[in-house]
């Protein structure tokens, strides 16, 4: 599994970042109330990822490692990422204006979204090329998205009359992405 | 009164059961309850060291860029320690992996850092972070103790669930954090709606 | 150590240049008119005046696209004048002076109607609709399972004991949410000082209609016959007809309510009365053959 393709494949279905790896779990189970919401957050989310990513790389290969200051990473990532989102939100407000009324109000919230930091922390710790730091984000952002869509379909169609109320909103919420995550399982043993 | 502060962090105003923050670490590292309590302690000491700080310094910071500040402060508290988990205890720093550095982006520290400590004065915010640590702590805890009793019939790696026993292995996998999540999250519901009808 | 410093700071500082150079040369130019003027606006984006929210609405009136606030039923009326003012606009003191409220056309709750079918399943309002019209004998009324009260963004409504809405006047701003929502068209949006309602939407007649509900409309057309005003027009179906009132022309006199004899018609101050859609006694049933006798001996 260490080809690229095979890192895109695992990201996606043996270690997906929100039913495996646990990354993202705030926004995952807040915004998937419904499918729109779900899709203007998971297109956020992958644009900033693949963005993140590489600036990420760039500052730890050109910056960090030269002066042998890698444990400023966690540091360094995260001011990083701030200023990246802060970039592109005003970026997009100036000239996509249409695009940052449909996924502009989720962007602000990626900041703190523990996929894009711990992404760019996970391509540190396995010691991939850019390439393959590529391939990751691009994975992981499809994981995310399959997740992410998938279960807003699912809970916009979960009636909650039908349920004691102590179940309500998020304790099924949460079963229900455990259900997920064991259909998930079956991808496992693939190499 | 200040021991309001201490306390509400624990019980009433949660920051996992009740504040619904902080959700990642406490599916990822509560698959056994040495490394729950191991994030729980890490947690405590970035929360409690970014409060101090962060009310030290509230007044000193313009609005403008007061969001980053607060970045910069947290992290570099995480990254110290880091370093002491990498030192003192690596197999826990190693079991933990990349949430110890993930408690930067916890919502729960910036969400007291912004709504707490640079408002209050020192002594109001350690408690608070005494406070808030603790009910955090309490929370992977329990969560942990349901995974690792049922998953291995272990507690903190002593086989306390005998022979007869058959551990259900998918507590201790993804899914079984889910579940058990749930199912906490919906007793906490029940025991607070019982609580709201029995006053309201 | 010291590199560390310098790293961090040398790194802050940068990326705080690019941010600071990105917001000027990518500064958006918003028309402060906008802030104001949504600040002014109820903020609670119910939708009803057709754009997607306050902010929107507010940015629709900045840029002409509205004259002026009228179009949102729920804006204070002293908000109104200052966002006239804002505009430049003379202030025209006419805001809608009539007040629109929402008002169900139905009154078969549990005690009136009668349930055919046992109903197992998801209680959601479209799906009955959808299936077969629902588990009761009356396939024209309301199935009680809140698809108004989930559209309201005002929690103006709320079922209630008789599995009917009941709507809140307090918050009611007549956004007309419900009536859009309401898969079988109950929910009207009426002037609030006119007191007569015609509570029932069965478009059957005679036996048909009575099997229904206990207080359905048979569509005899008494009320249309004894409307002084002629407000009254029975809308033809295939299988019989309804009554609607005409607002314009009725004036709340109460003969229709008087002379119907299943007491469809209601007359009622909206405003006043407590819970809105009162039930009235339903007419015990007679047998046919007594309310012979009982019409020839007067």
């Amino acid at each position: 599994m260490d080809s690229t393709f095979g890192i895109i494949f695992s990201a996606v279905f043996i270690s997906n970042i929100i039913l495996a790896q646990f990354l993202g779990l705030c926004s995952f189970l807040g915004v998937s109330k419904n499918f729109k919401n779900a899709f203007g957050m998971s297109a956020a989310v992958s644009f900033v990822m693949l963005l993140a990513t590489i600036l990420c790389y760039g500052v730890y290969h050109g910056l960090l490692v030269p002066y042998h200051l890698e444990y400023l990473q966690t540091l360094v990532f995260i001011l990083a990422i701030a200023a990246l989102v802060q970039l592109v939100e005003m970026f997009m407000k100036k000239s996509m204006p249409a695009l940052h009324k449909a996924m502009g109000v989720y962007l602000p919230l990626i900041t703190t979204n523990c996929a894009i930091l711990g992404i760019a922390l996970i391509n540190v710790t396995k010691n991939y090329s850019l390439i393959d730091s590529i391939a990751n984000s691009i994975g992981t952002s499809l994981g995310y998205t399959m997740a992410i869509l998938l279960f807003s379909c699912i809970r916009e169609r979960l009636d909650e009359d039908q349920m004691p109320p102590c179940m309500r909103v998020l304790p099924i919420a949460l079963i229900t992405a455990s259900f997920m995550s064991i259909a998930l399982m079956g991808m496992s043993g693939i190499h | 009164m200040l021991i309001n502060e201490l306390t509400k962090g624990i019980i009433k105003d949660n920051p996992l059961f009740v504040q619904l923050l902080g959700t990642c670490p406490s599916l990822a590292t509560t698959s056994s309850l040495t490394n729950a309590l191991g994030m729980g302690a890490a947690f405590t000491f970035v929360l409690i060291g970014s409060n101090i700080v962060i009310s030290l310094i509230r007044k000193l910071i313009p609005d403008q860029v007061h969001i980053p500040c607060y970045i910069v402060v947290i992290a570099s508290l995480v990254t110290v320690v880091e370093m002491i988990m990498n030192a003192y205890v690596p197999a826990l720093y190693a079991a933990l992996g990349v949430f110890v550095p993930l408690i930067v982006v916890n919502c729960i520290v910036l969400g007291r850092a912004e709504a707490f400590a640079c408002k209050n004065g020192v002594v109001a915010s350690i408690l608070d972070a005494i406070g808030m640590g603790i009910g955090y702590t309490l929370a992977l805890t329990i969560i942990a103790s349901f995974r690792e009793l049922l998953g291995s019939g272990k507690l903190l790696g002593h086989q306390i669930l005998g022979a007869p026993f058959t551990p259900a292995l998918i507590f201790i996998l993804p899914a079984g954090a889910f579940i058990t999540m749930g199912c906490v999250f919906a007793m906490v519901a029940y025991l607070r709606q019982r609580g709201a009808a029995h006053n309201g | 150590m010291i590199e560390a410093v310098i790293m961090v700071a040398a790194i802050g500082g940068i990326f705080g240049l690019i941010l600071a150079i990105a917001g000027i040369k990518l500064r958006v130019e918003v028309d402060p008119r906008i802030d104001s003027i949504a600040a002014l606006l109820p903020g609670a984006n119910c939708g009803g005046c057709g754009f997607a929210g306050c902010a929107s609405m507010a940015e629709a009136i900045v840029t002409g696209q509205v004259p002026d606030s009228n179009r949102c039923a729920a804006c204070a009326d002293g908000n109104r004048a200052k966002i006239n003012a804002i505009m430049g606009h003379a202030t025209n003191d006419e805001g809608p002076k009539v007040r629109y409220i929402a008002r169900l056309h139905c009154n078969g709750g549990c005690t009136n109607r009668k349930q055919i079918k046992d109903y197992e399943g998801i209680n959601n309002c479209y799906l009955l609709a959808n299936n077969y019209g629902g588990p009761n004998q009356c396939n024209f009324g309301c199935f009680g399972c809140g698809a108004c009260v989930d559209a309201c963004s005002f929690g103006a409504i709320k079922i209630g004991k008789e599995g009917l809405p009941v709507f809140d006047y307090d918050k009611c701003v007549g956004c007309g949410n419900c009536t859009k929502a309401c898969p079988q068209f109950l929910i009207e949006l009426i002037d609030s000082s006119k007191k007569v309602l015609v509570q029932c939407n069965n478009r059957e007649k005679g036996k048909a209609a009575m099997t229904n509900c206990n207080v359905s409309c048979i569509s005899c057309g008494i009320c249309a016959k004894n409307c002084p005003k002629q407000a009254i027009t029975l809308e033809d179906t295939p299988n019989g007809s309804i009554p609607v009132i005409d607002y314009e022309k009725c004036v709340s006199c109460g003969l229709c309510a008087m002379k119907c004899p299943r007491h469809v018609i209601l007359k009622a101050d909206p405003l006043a009365a407590p819970v809105v859609n009162a039930q009235p006694a339903a007419p015990a049933h007679k047998a046919p053959a007594q309310e012979a006798t009982q019409t020839t001996a007067q």
